[in-house]
């Protein structure tokens, strides 16, 4: 007991030492990765997942699908800059995609084979990325909830977000 | 009960209604047509969601504006990957993303153009082009949609190569496998896809690209027969109607070159413009073996014909061809067909001086003799070839050109890429030739004591790291190292070359050149002389003192567009409104454009900015009643002279 204005309470004792074993497995688990490079390794998923969720929705070839599917998935995407947690901002970024591939498969253009495997692949290439995170949680474990990187990530998606726009803003410019 | 009244329509109404419906009905159905393929080359499920019917020998149009937005789409996906690659450079990639955007921008605006003219075409012409009629109005279509997609063809697949290499590199010397495992499959998985979204785009591009598989009968026969000259042809004759459309579209692409207009042979075939016949006698003649003079240097297939006759090879040139931007300044997207089949963008590939002798020669021949083909062409002035073997050195040469001599290249009508031998290319050669051999052989003197060897720049390269710059080695052609740097958000860069010299450019687009010195461990520059060390150089921190002048300096200097290429210089009512660029009273691009006469300067967040008084008042709004005398500019996009 360190508090010693507490007395001795056997359900307390359980769960403080659970609590210190599970704490141990995590640092074990995560193994030599410092906080410098889970930042590193984070920075580049989100790179890596971001540029082609916007890439590949965006690139639809039919425009009708394209106008159906984008405006909403760039809207959704425009507000991932403020996330309460780095889980949080990939679950979001991967229910863009899910979504517009449904969207995708529901459409006029499933009879399309060879449209359609081209966006199979590209779902696979987001879920690669998506076990490549998976790893990154285990391996990184209790960092990646430390507040800095969180600000880090909204500060990271605040950039790509804001390029995207002014991409698009320029692009909006030379076709007017 | 007067809401029912309302809510119940008449019968006359209903019978609007009614008709609506059925209109509309058909108007689906039209537009569901309009959407198929039947082009057997296509795979049975795909061929509804592609482009153009084939059957009806005509040019659908509404199914080529959906090929081009599908290439539009293709485009700015493009660009915004490479915006989001430059601002969070991480891998690498970011300077390979630099390098292609520029294409990728240049592609966006063709499409923009085509997209622009098809939709003026459109709300003229219905939905429909006639394959006879409008054969070359189809063909330049198809030419312009062809080209754009092949250049971004072969840009994306070398784009994907490059990035996919540097992401490579980057994720084998980071040690979590189980990390990067993954990732390196997913690009290579995004790679596939990319290359399938370009097989997708020329599938549906197939009825767009192919000339005369589309069923378009009567346009394939125009375009693979020759017509033979010193025929008069019937007005609503196959060959009638072809040669009237050539004439046509010389005229609209060429009218506006004097020497040509002016001469007696145009004159005798345009003196009724609009109205041209089907004719193909001397007159004609002369005139199209001007023009195809003229656009030989960058048709090849065009020279050695002297023929007035129209072969396919020549509707193809003539489609295609470019010529001088100043001859025709386009403003805007929405542009007419003349304006776009000048390809506006595009700054030579006609030889005025080839062409007017081409006609002069034939023209006072044919005086005399009546049969121009047995007489021998007047050939243009001609310059000796140049060495280079590849466009790429040809462009190296031009850009070379455009940056240390841009007067000249200027008044040459030098653009800084093209073919690697046509006149202008020539010309500028044995002009500058001598002296860009020199520049040129530095590089190579990798082994001399002048130069660094790759290991010496590879120290360089672990020195400016140190530093704490953002850098990295690049490979010349030759395999000599490189150092290059860039700022955080990739907008200033320079590199520093083996044989030390330095190229820095500045967020605006200037280019300083200079040379580091390694004793001092110091960069001078060739622009006042100026000295830096070469931390600061690296670590892209000099702009600001590279480019100002001090206050008292500045004043009452001529302030000047940079000279190097793709320079922009924004002018803002108050030094303020340079902040962001939202707030603009003019915008100049053109390097070496004189602006106005520095008044006072002022620093702002460590940035120099001039006040330069106009020589001729600007009004940005024609109709609007802001006027102003004077503007501020960012020093570092202006040379002061």
């Amino acid at each position: 007991m360190n508090n010693p204005y507490l007395g001795y309470n056997p359900v307390f004792e359980q769960l403080a030492e659970t609590a210190r074993n599970n704490s141990n497995k995590l640092q074990e688990a995560a193994g030599d990765i410092d906080a410098k490079e889970t930042q590193e390794y984070l920075s580049l998923i989100i790179d890596t997942l971001s540029n082609n969720v916007i890439k590949f929705i965006g690139s639809l070839p039919y425009q009708d699908l394209k106008t159906q599917i984008y405006p909403g998935a760039l809207e959704k995407y425009t507000k991932l800059s403020n996330n309460a947690s780095i889980r949080d901002l990939f679950t979001n970024l991967y229910a863009i995609w899910k979504d517009a591939m449904e969207k995708i498969k529901a459409s006029k253009y499933n009879g399309s084979t060879d449209f359609l495997k081209i966006y199979a692949d590209a779902n696979a290439g987001i879920d690669k990325i998506m076990q490549s995170w998976s790893a990154l949680q285990t391996k990184a474990g209790n960092i990646l909830q430390d507040p800095a990187l969180v600000e880090f990530t909204n500060s990271k998606m605040q950039t790509l977000v804001a390029s995207v726009q002014s991409s698009l803003d320029a692009a909006k410019t030379a076709l007017s | 009960m007067e809401d029912m009244r309302r809510s119940i329509p008449s019968s006359k109404s209903i019978d609007e209604d009614k008709d609506e419906r059925v209109e509309n009905r058909e108007e689906r159905k039209r537009e569901r047509k309009e959407g198929r393929f039947s082009d057997p080359s296509v795979s049975s499920q795909d061929r509804q969601y592609g482009a153009e019917s084939s059957a009806s020998g005509r040019f659908k149009i509404s199914a080529f504006i959906k090929a081009l937005e599908g290439l539009k789409n293709q485009i700015i996906s493009k660009i915004v990957e490479c915006d989001t690659r430059i601002k969070t450079d991480q891998t690498g990639t970011g300077t390979v993303a630099q390098k292609y955007k520029q294409k990728y921008l240049s592609f966006l605006d063709r499409t923009a153009s085509l997209l622009g003219e098809i939709y003026s075409r459109k709300e003229k012409e219905g939905r429909n082009l006639e394959g006879d009629e409008d054969a070359i109005i189809i063909k330049a279509f198809r030419d312009n949609y062809n080209s754009i997609l092949t250049e971004l063809e072969e840009s994306s697949k070398s784009f994907t190569t490059d990035i996919d290499t540097k992401a490579a590199e980057y994720l084998k010397g980071l040690k979590f496998k189980e990390i990067t495992g993954p990732l390196a499959e997913a690009d290579k998985l995004f790679a596939a896809a990319s290359i399938k979204m370009d097989e997708l785009l020329k599938m549906i591009s197939q009825s767009v690209s192919s000339s005369g598989s589309s069923g378009t009968s009567g346009n394939a026969s125009i375009l693979t027969d020759t017509i033979k000259s010193g025929v008069s042809y019937k007005k609503d004759s196959k060959e009638g109607i072809v040669v009237i459309a050539v004439k046509k579209t010389i005229y609209e692409k060429f009218g506006k070159i004097k020497a040509l207009s002016s001469s007696k042979d145009w004159i005798a075939v345009y003196k009724s413009y609009p109205n041209v016949g089907g004719t193909l006698l001397e007159n004609t003649e002369a005139v199209i073996r001007a023009i195809k003079a003229g656009l030989a240097d960058d048709y090849p297939e065009l020279k050695g014909d002297t023929t007035g006759n129209i072969t396919p090879a020549f509707v193809s040139a003539l489609g295609r061809a470019k010529v001088n931007e100043s001859a025709s300044k386009i403003p805007g997207k929405l542009i007419s067909f003349e304006d776009f089949i000048k390809s506006p963008k595009l700054t030579e590939g006609f030889n005025v001086d080839a062409a007017t002798s081409a006609m002069s020669g034939k023209s006072s021949s044919s005086s005399s003799k009546g049969s121009s083909s047995t007489k021998p062409r007047v050939e243009a002035p001609q310059y000796n070839a140049t060495p280079f073997t590849t466009d790429a050195e040809g462009n190296d040469f031009r850009a070379w050109v455009n940056q240390k001599h841009a007067d000249w290249a200027k008044s040459n009508n030098l653009s800084a890429a093209g073919p690697k031998n046509n006149n202008y290319i020539r010309k500028a050669y044995q002009e500058f030739g001598e002296e860009y051999k020199g520049t040129k052989a530095a590089p190579e003197s990798v082994k001399t004591e002048e130069s660094f060897t790759n290991k010496q720049m590879k120290d360089l390269i672990d020195k400016a790291k140190n530093a704490g710059a953002n850098c990295h080695a690049q490979l010349t052609d030759n395999g000599d190292v490189i150092l290059y740097f860039h700022s955080k958000d990739g907008m200033e860069y320079g590199h520093i070359y083996n044989n030390m010299k330095t190229y820095y450019r500045a967020e605006s687009g200037k280019i300083f050149s200079g040379k580091y010195i390694p004793d001092k461990n110091m960069v001078t520059f060739d622009e006042g002389n100026k000295s830096f060390s070469f931390d600061s150089v690296v670590k892209t921190q000099i702009t600001n003192s590279l480019s100002s002048e001090s206050a008292e300096n500045a004043q009452g200097k001529k302030a000047y567009v940079g000279s190097a290429s793709g320079t922009k210089v924004y002018v803002t009512p108050t030094y303020r409104d340079l902040d962001s660029t939202t707030n603009v009273i003019a915008k100049y691009d053109t390097a070496d454009k004189y602006i106005g006469l520095v008044t006072s300067t002022t620093k702002r967040d460590g940035k120099t900015l001039y006040k330069v008084t106009f020589p001729e008042a600007i009004r940005p709004n024609k109709n609007g009643s802001n006027v102003f005398e004077d503007g501020w500019v960012k020093a570092d996009s202006v040379n002061l002279k």
